[in-house]
């Protein structure tokens, strides 16, 4: 097929898509209460079993206490990723708390924790 | 010898069917409520990544044509093209495609490559167009030198080849069930293909077959998506990103990464490129063995079930 032709119909196909599903309401992001939060972290980490759960303000991520240590699990879309914070460098900007990672698969976790809670947080997470 | 010889680029051709197929099958899902999900920024991404995925093949593709050809210089044989030597050449390279897959999943450097296909935490046919951009690195090109040196023209073998990436989009569906028992028992179908995506131990390197099971069957690798383990789909260790250039190279930096670290032996360097994903040399990750194992310490009762054999 000529590219001149392919091109286009993929770039439109793909935008298509994108509206379409959006418009379906297949946009929204996860959101955890403490027993979700709980079951996501399991999933992705079965041998780490759950002490505390903390659920940000928005719903969309939590910080897990674990028997390994401290995480975050939080939404992807509408499904769940999860990882350990240590080694992570924490970032406070005002209307959220941002995690970086040296790791190009999760370079950061954006937390929607305001500037009031993010010290709270931060103590919760203990030394990184 | 033919040195001139041209086939279809079917995989191009079937784009506008591959985008109608998604459609058909989102409305589907919508109508009955029942038969997968889709989640915009993922199937944004699959289609990305289906795209750039032609566009490297566009762009490299003259490396492995280049490799072929001079192949088809040096073997005094030509098949010819009868109907039954594109048939064979199809059979050929749907087991030359179970070992590269198979190496794509157990040997990390091919598996940088291949990672990016298992990344999505759905299983729809989006998710069978989010294909590699690197694949030229992982120099999987030589095991289609067999085919080429047996007397199957290298332009027969990558329209076999073609062939075979179309037949397993129609697979990555959660709306099919299982299929007819003699289908299921010879052919690659979205039941097999499913337990193939699934995370969970009992699915972890298994089902590497193309369009054929047999070849999954015939080398001990096949495992049967079982309703009392459903399948949960994505990678051990998911991604936290959609942005289709980390998708598509997190696993070449991890593993470059991991490969350069100081105070390493060659050899444990070396380990990091050949082993399976999971491979440490200090024992800090788990391999698919070892997750199984773990399993298995915690549910004993699965042990000599499928994928735990």
């Amino acid at each position: 097929m000529p590219l001149h032709i392919l091109g286009p119909m993929v770039v439109i196909g793909v935008i298509g898509v994108a509206i379409l599903l959006h418009l379906m309401g297949l946009s929204k992001r996860l959101r955890f209460d403490e027993s979700t939060a709980r079951a996501a972290w399991l999933r992705h980490f079965p041998d780490a079993s759950v002490r505390t759960v903390h659920v940000a303000p928005d719903g969309h991520a939590a910080l897990i206490h674990s028997t390994d240590g401290p995480g975050i699990v939080w939404a992807m879309g509408a499904d769940s990723a999860a990882r350990f914070v240590q080694g992570a460098r924490p970032e406070q900007r005002p209307d959220r708390l941002v995690l970086h990672f040296r790791d190009i698969g999760t370079p950061t976790i954006r937390l929607a924790v305001p500037a009031a809670l993010q010290d709270d947080w931060l103590k919760e997470i203990g030394p990184l | 010898m033919t040195d001139m010889m041209t086939y279809p680029d079917v995989v191009n051709l079937a784009v506008p069917f591959f985008i109608a197929a998604i459609l058909i099958e989102l409305t589907w899902i919508a109508v009955k409520g029942r038969g997968g999900r889709y989640e915009t920024r993922d199937a944004v991404t699959s289609l990305v990544m289906g795209a750039g995925s032609v566009a490297s093949g566009i762009l490299l593709g003259f490396i492995a044509w280049g490799f072929f050809m001079v192949l088809w210089q040096i073997t005094p044989l030509d098949l010819g093209t009868s109907w039954w030597v594109v048939l064979l050449c199809f059979v050929l390279d749907d087991l030359r495609y179970y070992w590269v897959h198979r190496f794509g999943h157990r040997i990390r450097w091919v598996w940088a490559s291949h990672v990016n296909h298992h990344s999505s935490q759905h299983y729809n046919l989006t998710t069978a167009l989010r294909q590699t951009w690197s694949g030229t690195f992982t120099f999987m090109m030589v095991m289609r030198a067999p085919l080429i040196l047996l007397g199957f023209h290298p332009a027969m073998v990558l329209f076999a080849g073609g062939l075979n990436l179309i037949y397993q989009f129609w697979i990555h569906t959660e709306a099919i069930g299982k299929l007819p028992r003699w289908v299921e028992a010879v052919m690659n179908t979205p039941s097999h293909h499913r337990a193939h995506h699934g995370r969970n131990p009992r699915y972890l390197d298994c089902n590497y077959a193309g369009v054929f099971i047999i070849w999954d069957r015939m080398f001990s690798t096949f495992v049967p998506e079982i309703e009392s383990d459903k399948v949960d789909y994505g990678l051990v260790h998911n991604l936290g990103t959609f942005n289709p250039l980390r998708v598509a190279f997190h696993e070449w930096i991890g593993m470059l990464r991991d490969m350069t670290q100081p105070g390493l032996t060659l050899r444990e360097r070396v380990k990091y490129a050949v082993l399976p994903p999971g491979y440490s040399h200090d024992g800090s990750r788990q391999t698919s063995e070892q997750i199984k194992e773990d399993h298995l310490r915690a549910n004993p009762k699965d042990r000599g079930t499928p994928g735990f054999s």
